[in-house]
């Protein structure tokens, strides 16, 4: 029986595509679901110009790609405060520096592949002549939100950065 | 003199030493690309990755770079324009790790977002002297140099084609290139096949360039015929117009049309050139150069305008003391280069030390950061690159012996 349902599960899974990842998530608790975007220059009806995102468009080198991850406790019991959103950098894209965002979050990085998080000012790189300097927004491989609060039930929150494709 | 191309890591410079490292990844903005002219033995390399790169264009050292005679070490940012291949399929993934009440921390990802990197097709056509090709009335085959880059992000071949610039060209050319009084005949555009910065007629036969890896330059010759009816002074100007292709096909490229497609779209971001007709985003760029027909008369007197004799009196008598003159004149229009003037002292006169003038200012006889010297028995003043029209003055003085 128990199987017969997970099969149906499944089945409708598939249909529902983006439905998918919701009703995996809320066996295991948080939905997180990414996307990633790029900003057009539009001219509204009043003559304003105003950025408008859009499904990644123009993916050529130099362009800002948008990266957002929304979270939502799916589950009935708040989430403990001080949960860790991690999201290494894409592949051939670099950090842009200053972007990423969370409300109510702590925002770490890391230069060394996820082993260390710190604060942008903190984090070093060794020149091959052994000197230390901060290390370039470049240079990040990972981005790391601590969101301090409990995230109730049903509640739900944004984090994201931007990268530039190489 | 062989030329490389060092794909490699600078390490540091310490004295008179470069100290390098090789790298695996040319896109890697690290990387240091460091053309090398003459010997590589002064050099340290540690396990350098050496390889001759005909398709590298060779800058010459003397005009970029007086300082150090080994190297030339271009900006390591200059590599960045090679960019991530079209296709590169660009994947996020978050996680979150989190605790509900006292049991352990569980761990859940996200969906994998995932987008293809587009084609970029930009190119950049540069003349490369910054100056006009000087050139005589009725030259035959003279050279213009050009520079080809590929700033899109896959291999691209590259048509080329030459044009005489329509009237003058007001807008768009370089100050020296505004004005066209003459036409050349006989337009014809070589590729730099062996990428030593010089024409070799029968080496550089190639008349486009069928593959270009991103971020990489080529130099491009037009040359041509000055007709004996232009003049002295007078200027014809002409465009290299390059338009990427397909690489050895050399079929036609098209921007993907319509809005952002889920496949590899074709992306024309090239800026508007000089020629006619090249605006921005069409596969094509463009750059003027021109011929400058150049006659430089240089024409020097030599005479003696003082005579002291050891009577006080002007008798041209054994011990008297002569002063000479020697007047430079440079007529007619272009640019004398590397202008040396030397005179040898007659068999029976005794220079008298130190009375070198030039321009008014006494020189030195040593060789040395002056431009004057005796030596052998010979002054020798070089004046360098001398633009007409000029004139100077040189002055020394002899004993009669």
């Amino acid at each position: 029986m128990r199987i017969s349902s997970l099969f149906l599960n499944t089945i409708l899974l598939t249909l529902v595509g983006s439905f998918s990842s919701a009703t995996y998530a809320a066996d295991s608790g948080i939905k997180v679901t990414s996307i990633a975007q790029t900003e057009v220059e539009t001219v509204g009806m009043d003559g304003k110009k105003k950025l408008q995102r859009t499904p990644v468009t123009k993916a050529i080198p130099g362009t800002d790609v948008i990266y957002t991850n929304t979270f939502e406790n799916l589950t009935s019991k708040p989430i403990d405060k001080n949960f860790v959103i991690d999201n290494p950098i894409p592949n051939d894209s670099e950090y842009t520096g200053g972007s990423a965002f969370g409300k109510d979050c702590e925002i770490l990085f890391s230069v060394d592949g996820g082993k260390k998080f710190g604060n942008a000012e903190d984090l070093k790189i060794k020149n091959a002549d052994g000197k230390e300097r901060t290390a370039l927004a470049r240079e990040y491989t990972h981005v790391r939100w601590i969101y301090k609060k409990q995230l109730a039930p049903g509640k739900s929150g944004e984090v994201g950065f931007r990268a530039t494709i190489k | 003199m062989a030329h490389y191309l060092l794909l490699c890591r600078y390490v540091g410079t310490s004295k008179n030493l470069i100290y390098i490292m090789p790298s695996l990844k040319i896109w890697d903005h690290q990387i240091t690309k460091l053309i090398i002219s003459g010997s590589l033995s002064s050099l340290k390399f540690k396990d350098a990755l050496l390889r001759p790169l005909p398709q590298l264009v060779f800058y010459s050292l003397t005009r970029l770079l007086g300082v150090c005679p080994l190297l030339l070490l271009i900006a390591p940012q200059a590599v960045l324009a090679l960019g991530t291949t079209s296709g590169t399929t660009v994947s996020n993934q978050a996680s979150v790790t989190y605790v509900i009440g006292v049991a352990p921390p569980f761990v859940q990802t996200s969906n994998t977002v995932s987008f293809l990197v587009d084609k970029k097709v930009n190119l950049l056509v540069a003349e490369t002297s910054g100056s006009p090709t000087p050139v005589n009335t009725g030259q035959t085959g003279a050279v213009t140099t050009f520079q080809v880059t590929n700033l899109g992000n896959d291999p691209q071949g590259f048509n080329l084609a030459p044009a005489l610039a329509v009237g003058n060209p007001a807008t768009g050319g370089i100050a020296p290139f505004t004005t066209n009084d003459f036409s050349a005949m006989g337009l014809q555009v070589f590729v730099d096949s062996n990428a030593n910065g010089v024409y070799d007629p029968g080496v550089d036969t190639a008349t486009s360039i069928s593959t270009l890896a991103s971020g990489s330059s080529r130099n491009v010759f037009i040359v041509a015929d000055i007709p004996v009816t232009a003049l002295n002074g007078q200027q014809s100007v002409i465009s290299l117009t390059a338009t990427a292709v397909t690489p050895t096909t050399m079929a036609a490229l098209s921007p993907t049309p319509g809005p952002d497609t889920a496949g590899v779209d074709v992306l024309f971001a090239d800026t508007s050139g000089v020629a006619v007709g090249d605006i921005a985003s069409d596969a094509k760029h463009s750059a003027y150069d021109a011929y400058l027909v150049s006659s430089v008369n240089v024409a020097v007197t030599k005479t003696i305008v003082n005579v002291l004799d050891p009577n006080g009196t002007a008798q041209l008598v054994p011990g008297a003391v002569m002063t000479y003159q020697i007047a430079v004149a440079l007529t007619g229009a272009g640019t004398a280069t590397n202008l040396v003037i030397t005179d040898p002292m007659p068999a029976e006169t005794t220079y008298v030390p130190g009375s070198i003038i030039v321009a008014g200012l006494t020189k030195t006889d040593a060789a040395d950061a002056d431009n004057a010297q005796f030596s052998a028995n010979t002054i020798s003043v070089s004046l360098g690159n001398v633009a007409a029209p000029a004139n100077f003055v040189i002055t020394f003085r002899a004993t009669i012996n």
